[in-house]
């Protein structure tokens, strides 16, 4: 007789699984809200947040490795396969990135620290003007990347993977108006470097949100779309 | 921007979107049309059309399948879905249940066994069968695998004799361990290595095909162990079609796997391919545990 709802006969290893896709979530909503913070640190000159930004990443990494324990004791008490198989697979490759966006908002709340740098003066707004699109966009991302992981919307997932190279282009139109203004004013060269990194930060965030897409779909539909070229 | 801090939905809601979605295939969940390769490029059995019936019931449809030569094919389902008699259709045990009967065409190396003519001795010589429960006749070692060489006449004399059981239980993986005490009975020894004395009593009498009904069901996990490596070896002389219930004794020894439901084969491809993204919803749910 064929079961009319797909829930495992062992409820518990269902919670165990639930546990892993909520665990996600958590540590999906801190590292969004560390984005976040980075960018309203940045847009109110916060530099106190900043730091705190700064501290909270341990928070970020604990539930690293909070979600790879979970990920491990499924894999050696379940002996999990299919589908089973590949959300687990997937959830460990997605806290990597997630880790690493992690880590790159704290760089970009240390070089918030650099340039709001009591001795230096406040640099050109227009200078943040791209950075505060970019930071925007990337949230929005990463945003959607998550919520495509919880609702398993393998549509959204494609859409991500599909609309970053709009994002990119939109990296690359920014790193071009920074150039123009340092020629105009070679003075703030210094300060326009800080600008780039924090750029290529969030570009680099932008990319882990697409690889967390590109694992979705490999969790939801089985196909793999990563390295295509490689092939 | 708000939709991960503001609401996180409970576990169980969770879990049952991600179920929903991830359970979603392309193939209706109740079509029992067969999805994947049923057939083999090196072909040495080939069924076509199969129908097994116990009296009125019908444990078989329409089952059409190829298994190749030197391939380990498992056979998986719930209990009752007609793996098992499938097998026995194979080497025509099921001839000894009376009300059993058997429609289609099953050729081994292109000869059709249910043919009037063919002689299941040979037959069942050429396709041997281990079971879920080793079975040793009470006689020594050595005669337990001398048996079937004996009564087909392979061998003209001793020495023959001799070398037959010697070889046998080497490639039975028993030999360093019985070799001096080949006179002892074989119901004196463990349960792992009477299966293993069982499978060489089968090997002795050179088949092509080699059946095996949840062979390792009774034994520990080492002699298991030592079951699965010997069906890794053997496969390099003999076909090796393999019923058992555990996904992760059919992920490891074969190369091809068969999901059988209700008298219906349903999905049968490659093992890899079946252990990570079946394509048929039913194959999905049986090897994840959402039933059976």
């Amino acid at each position: 007789m064929i079961m009319a709802t797909k829930e495992h006969t062992s409820r518990i290893f269902d919670g165990e699984l639930n546990h892993l896709h909520y665990l996600v979530l958590e540590m999906a909503g801190l590292v969004i809200t560390q984005l976040d913070h980075s960018m309203k640190a940045l847009d109110e000159r916060d530099i106190k947040l900043a730091e705190k930004i700064i501290l909270r990443d341990r928070e970020v990494n604990c539930h690293e490795n909070k979600i790879n324990e979970a990920a491990l004791t499924i894999l050696a008490k379940r002996s999990p396969v299919a589908n089973d198989l590949r959300m687990v697979m997937s959830v460990s490759k997605i806290v990597v990135d997630l880790e690493l966006i992690g880590d790159e908002v704290v760089k970009i709340a240390k070089l918030i620290l650099t340039l709001f740098d009591s001795k230096s003066a406040d640099p050109n707004l227009q200078l943040l003007r791209d950075i505060m699109k970019m930071g925007q966009m990337v949230s929005e991302m990463l945003e959607q990347a998550i919520r495509s992981f919880d609702t398993c919307d393998v549509k959204g997932a494609y859409t991500l993977v599909n609309e970053y190279w709009d994002y990119g282009d939109e990296y690359q139109a920014g790193i071009r108006r920074q150039l123009t203004f340092v020629i105009e004013d070679p003075r703030i060269i210094s300060r326009s470097l800080n600008i780039f990194q924090i750029m290529k930060s969030l570009e680099r965030c932008g990319d882990h949100a697409r690889s967390i897409a590109e694992y979705l779909i490999f969790m939801i539909e089985g196909k793999n779309i990563r390295h295509q070229d490689a092939e | 921007m708000s939709y991960i801090r503001e609401s996180v939905p409970s576990h169980s809601m969770k879990r049952q979107t991600l179920s929903n979605v991830l359970g979603m295939k392309k193939i209706d969940r109740e079509s029992r049309e067969t999805v994947g390769a049923i057939t083999s490029s090196d072909t040495r059995i080939s069924c076509r059309n199969v129908n097994v019936f116990y009296g009125e019931k019908q444990a078989i449809n329409d089952l059409s399948l190829d298994i190749g030569n030197n391939e380990v094919i498992s056979f998986i389902g719930p209990s009752g879905c007609g793996k098992s008699t499938f097998l026995r259709t194979l080497n025509r045990m099921n001839d000894t249940i009376p009300s059993c009967k058997v429609e289609g065409e099953i050729k081994i190396d292109d000869k059709d066994i249910y043919h009037r003519d063919m002689d299941v001795v040979p037959l069942r010589a050429q396709v041997g069968m281990v079971f879920q429960k080793p079975n040793p006749f009470p006689k020594s070692i050595y005669d337990n695998v001398a048996y079937g060489p004996r009564i087909h006449g392979l061998a003209v004399n001793k020495t023959e004799l001799d070398e037959i059981v010697q070889n046998s239980l080497i490639k039975a993986g028993l030999w360093e361990e019985v070799k001096d005490r080949l006179d002892e009975p074989g119901t004196g020894l463990s349960g792992g290595q009477q299966q293993r004395l069982c499978i060489a009593r089968t090997i002795a009498v050179n088949p092509e095909v080699i059946l095996m009904d949840e062979p390792c069901s009774a034994l520990d996990p080492i002699a298991t162990a030592k079951i699965e490596q010997l069906i890794a070896e053997l496969k390099e002389r003999f076909t090796i079609v393999i019923v058992t219930h555990s996904m992760q004794q059919a992920a490891r020894v074969s190369q091809r796997t068969a999901y059988f439901h209700m008298g219906h084969l349903i999905e049968v491809g490659d093992t890899n391919q079946i252990f990570t993204n079946p394509v048929h919803p039913l194959t999905e749910d049986y090897i994840t545990g959402r039933f059976g």
